[in-house]
């Protein structure tokens, strides 16, 4: 069974001509910031805020499916030059990891 | 796509100093959510004054407009270097140079732009505004799904060397308002 969405929610960039979100996940203590060698994933627009509290909400676990344990997670906006906004941050603890089968399986008694 | 900017900058530098003009101008820092005033003098007889933005980048006039006032509250919000000219007007006409042509004055030129009350050129930059607000959760929003999946559809042409990644602009100062003196 495929792990639990887990979201990351954010307000978007007031920006115009932002189509893109770049998504940053940096394993802690590892690094103690995001860097631009950090891990990522570009997730392509349009984006739809919820109506109720304007954000973006976007599930990280098909992007990064085997993140476990403590990370921050940076998200920075892209416009249709390429141009990169800063990176808002922020750390969470994810386990996306399915655990392994167990081995050794053996009759105990009768 | 990624080259763009540079590119373009390079072209332009090489302009200017093909033209002969010299490459100093003053950048004024900010994110595309700071608004930004530009002013400049009164001139006698004028009654209004016609100004535009150009976006260098983009190659477009970005904004542009008419004011009985001296100063003008500008809202840029791409990214990119902005250039800023003015042109005064009366009932007969705006300003003309000695041929008849229209004249305006462009932000860049020393001659009729000042930065802190010294002559110099300048132009205005802005980066994007950076998400805000970030919190986690496991709630699930049908918006979201639809988001992740169509993600995952691309995604896989999306993942690259990193070091083929853009710059990321952390630093930005403030902007401020510039007044010709």
């Amino acid at each position: 069974m495929a792990a639990r969405p887990f979201y990351v929610k954010f307000t978007p960039s007031t920006s115009a001509d932002v189509v893109a979100y770049r998504i940053y996940a940096q394993k802690t203590p590892d690094q103690l910031q995001i860097s631009p060698a950090s891990p990522n994933v570009i997730v392509p627009g349009p984006f739809a805020p919820d109506p109720a509290d304007g954000k973006i909400s976007i599930d990280l676990q098909p992007l990064f499916p085997d993140l476990d344990g403590q990370y921050l997670i940076g998200i920075s906006a892209i416009d249709d030059a390429d141009n990169e906004s800063g990176i808002l941050e922020g750390m969470t603890t994810v386990d996306f990891v399915v655990p392994a089968a167990p081995t050794d399986i053996e009759f105990v008694s009768g | 796509m990624k080259r763009k900017f540079p590119i373009v900058m390079a072209m332009l530098i090489a302009f200017l100093f093909g033209m002969g003009l010299q490459w100093s101008v003053e950048t004024y820092w900010g994110v595309t959510s700071e608004p930004v005033t530009v002013a400049w003098d009164a001139v006698p007889n004028a009654t209004m004054y016609k100004y535009e933005v150009r976006h260098l980048e983009r190659e477009l006039v970005y904004l542009q407009g008419e004011t009985s006032q001296t100063q003008v509250p500008l809202q840029l919000s791409s990214a990119g270097h902005y250039v800023v000219r003015v042109t005064a007007c009366n009932g007969e006409g705006c300003a003309q140079d000695g041929q008849g042509n229209a004249l305006w004055h462009e932000s860049t030129d020393p001659n009729v732009a000042t930065v802190d009350g010294q002559a110099r050129g300048w132009w205005i930059y802005r980066v994007l505004d950076k998400p805000s607000g970030i919190e986690f959760g496991e709630q699930n929003d049908p918006n979201s799904r639809h988001l992740a999946s169509r993600g995952r559809q691309r995604i896989r042409d999306l993942w690259g060397p990193s070091g083929s990644k853009p710059g990321i602009l952390r630093d930005t100062r403030a902007s401020r308002s510039v007044k010709r003196e």
